[in-house]
């Protein structure tokens, strides 16, 4: 049951008709995420995860958006190219199949409307029920992310949540079909920590108790290191970097990520200097030949600018960068013989 | 008055709306001596930047008093306030609002520097000792603020606050609104900047790892109330208050492999019109005791070395 693919992206490109010209926001992106598991998407702002998610759902506006490569959806009655399925087929799969938070609460819900209303809104259309039905239902939901007493807050609105509880009631609302995937968005970005922890816990329950997929896309690597399962490092559109969470954090092999993570403050650590990355990221609006970071990479070498880079793999994990994996495993050979003379 | 750079006394901010009074701050004390990075942590709607907008005299303090370089400045003119700016300056989250865009940045920052004045050889000369520090280029100032990242943006808005050479920084989340690499580069300029200019540093963060990593010594505030102070390293490996070791625990996990903390604070901030009686955070503590908690306003009590909490439970 672990290991069957639910959702498979390959080769996806994401091209975006802007006022300055065509814009590549994704550039090749290929991800599996399996059934029940955590699959977290890290990058900085503008490397394209956002991107990635909005494009599995088609969310982009049609007529200004290209993509080339393909996203294969294992539904119940086979497999499903959502690239090209209709408009129609598609609205029955956003939100029963495939649901997605985002990161701002605040704006998922209608102000004039209670949380109720909208929770059951979406129960409704999808399950063909009736108001009160989609009510209860809704206040099911809510306490299940552990908003209590449920009736009574599903007559409240919007602004009587706090930031955090409009997210968990935000997460009720994705779930309330029981899609089998839930994409979230930085879900917990505009939060303190102690409601991230609530949100995340929750997150954890879905995957555990209801056999739920998360697409989880962060910018933080603490997030990803609590609940997610495999990660993928992204990078001016591209996965530069994937594995299990051991891997990544334990032998981190593409040279961004190891800077991204060396970048991050060590809990007891002292106050001496973190690790920066020189320089900022390319601008997605021409191509970009050889690898996309060598212009701030510590090692990169002159071929970096100009050929595309070797990949290096060892099965589960994967990295756009074949030359640092060399340099690493040189290096311990090195460590290995000095140690035996 | 005494040796502190800045000390807060008993301050109180309240705010009344139709519907009562909210204590945003409820009689916070705090010193910060020269050359020192104090950083202020704590949830949303815990009285952080309120604080901060009263030091620098943005909002008028209900009660209490402000003592910065031995002046009583919490009563103070706007017109009195201006030299006292000079000496305290601030940085706020987000750079995108913090330049003209219609002025190059050139132009942005020799004005401060005429305004605090400085003649044009002393302003060029600042100029290029801050832009070293922060690491860009000078050619940078001749562009315009959109042509720029928020990190860029951000690290001159610091050179900015710099230039009149203020015995204080305070530093209202300078790192919330930008990526983990660039927040790296920020800190590491805000520590290099802090020990070459010998400046005291009044740091506010949500985020526990930076502050962890940047500070001297940490407050801890919960709903307009420090409940724990003392020097980094006490406070984050040997916490006191109980809301301090549900704040830490409720860390996501630094490593994978780690194993997961099993303490989570239950609930929400309660509503700031009606706050608990006792200690605040007693609705929401997992070491609460009937009777004590919700009925005595806790005392601080302290630990020695300048560590120090406010709660009842402590040595009992």
């Amino acid at each position: 049951m672990e290991n069957r693919e639910l959702l498979r992206v390959d080769g996806l490109c994401t091209d975006l008709i802007t006022a300055r010209g065509l814009y590549h926001a994704v550039r090749g992106v290929s991800l599996q995420i399996n059934e029940g598991e955590i699959l977290g998407i890290v990058g900085e702002s503008g490397c394209g995860k956002s991107m990635t998610a909005k494009s599995i759902l088609r969310l982009n506006q049609e007529d200004k958006t290209f993509y080339k490569g393909a996203v294969y959806y294992q539904a119940k009655d086979g497999e499903k190219e959502i690239l090209k399925l209709p408009k129609k087929e598609m609205n029955l799969l956003r939100g029963k199949e495939i649901a997605m938070v985002s990161q701002n609460p605040m704006a998922a819900f209608d102000p004039l409307y209670t949380v109720g209303d909208q929770i059951s809104e979406m129960i409704c259309y999808h399950k063909k029920i009736g108001k009160k039905e989609g009510m209860e239902e809704a206040a099911r939901l809510l306490e299940l992310v552990g908003i209590f007493p449920g009736e009574k807050r599903a007559r409240q609105y919007p602004h009587e949540f706090s930031g955090g509880m409009l997210q968990r009631a935000a997460i009720a609302m994705m779930i309330s079909c029981s899609p089998r995937l839930l994409i979230a968005d930085e879900p917990t970005t505009a939060l303190d920590v102690t409601m991230q922890a609530q949100v995340l816990e929750i997150l954890k329950k879905l995957k555990d108790e209801m056999h739920m997929s998360v697409l989880l896309i962060t910018h933080n690597f603490g997030v990803v290191a609590e609940i997610c399962s495999r990660v993928c490092v992204m990078y001016a559109g591209q996965v530069v970097e994937s594995g299990t969470v051991e891997e990544i954090f334990r032998d981190p092999i593409h040279p961004y990520t190891r800077a991204l993570i060396r970048g991050i403050p060590r809990r007891g650590g002292g106050s001496e200097p973190l690790e920066t990355i020189p320089g900022t990221p390319p601008r997605l609006n021409q191509e970009i030949p050889g690898c996309a970071f060598a212009p701030r990479c510590a090692v990169a070498k002159e071929s970096c600018y100009t050929c595309s880079q070797e990949i290096w793999s060892n099965g589960s994990h994967w990295s756009r960068c074949a030359g640092a994996a060399m340099a690493r495993s040189h290096a311990e050979e090195q460590q290995r013989g000095g140690r035996a003379g | 008055m005494s040796e502190n750079l800045l000390e807060i006394r008993h301050l109180k901010k309240y705010y009344s709306s139709g519907k009562g009074q909210v204590k945003a701050l409820d009689g916070v004390d705090l010193s910060v001596k020269e050359g020192e990075l104090v950083s202020i942590v704590g949830e949303s709607g815990c009285g952080k930047s309120t604080l901060a907008r009263c030091l620098i005299g943005l909002e008028k303090r209900t009660e209490g008093e402000i003592w910065f370089e031995g002046k009583e400045i919490s009563g103070y003119s706007k017109g009195q306030l201006r030299p006292v700016r000079r000496r305290m300056q601030m940085v706020f989250q987000s750079p995108y609002g913090a330049f003209n865009p219609r002025h190059t940045l050139g132009a942005g920052l020799n004005e401060t520097a005429k305004f605090y004045g400085l003649n044009r050889d002393e302003a060029k000369e600042r100029l290029s000792t801050l832009m070293s520090y922060i690491k860009m280029d000078e050619e940078l100032l001749s562009h315009y603020p959109d042509e720029l990242s928020g990190g860029q943006l951000q690290r001159l808005a610091i050179a900015r606050a710099l230039i009149a050479r203020p015995a204080l920084l305070i530093a209202d989340e300078p790192v919330s609104a930008l990526d983990v690499s660039v927040q790296a580069q920020i800190l590491n300029i805000l520590a290099e900047i802090q020990k070459k200019e010998d400046m005291a540093v009044l740091f506010i963060s949500h985020d526990l790892s930076v502050v962890e990593h940047i500070s001297d010594r940490v407050m801890v505030m919960y709903l307009g109330k420090a409940v724990e102070e003392g020097k980094k390293k006490d406070v984050f490996s040997d916490p006191i208050h109980p809301y301090t070791k549900a704040l830490l625990a409720s860390r996501p996990r630094e490593r994978p492999w780690e194993e997961p903390s099993r303490v989570r604070l239950k609930g929400e901030l309660p509503n700031a019109l009606k706050l608990p009686d006792g200690c605040r955070f007693w609705p929401r503590c997992l070491e609460y005791q009937a009777g004590l908690c919700d009925t005595c306003e806790p005392e601080w009590k302290d630990q020695g070395n300048g560590h120090r909490a406010a709660c009842s439970l402590v040595g009992t």
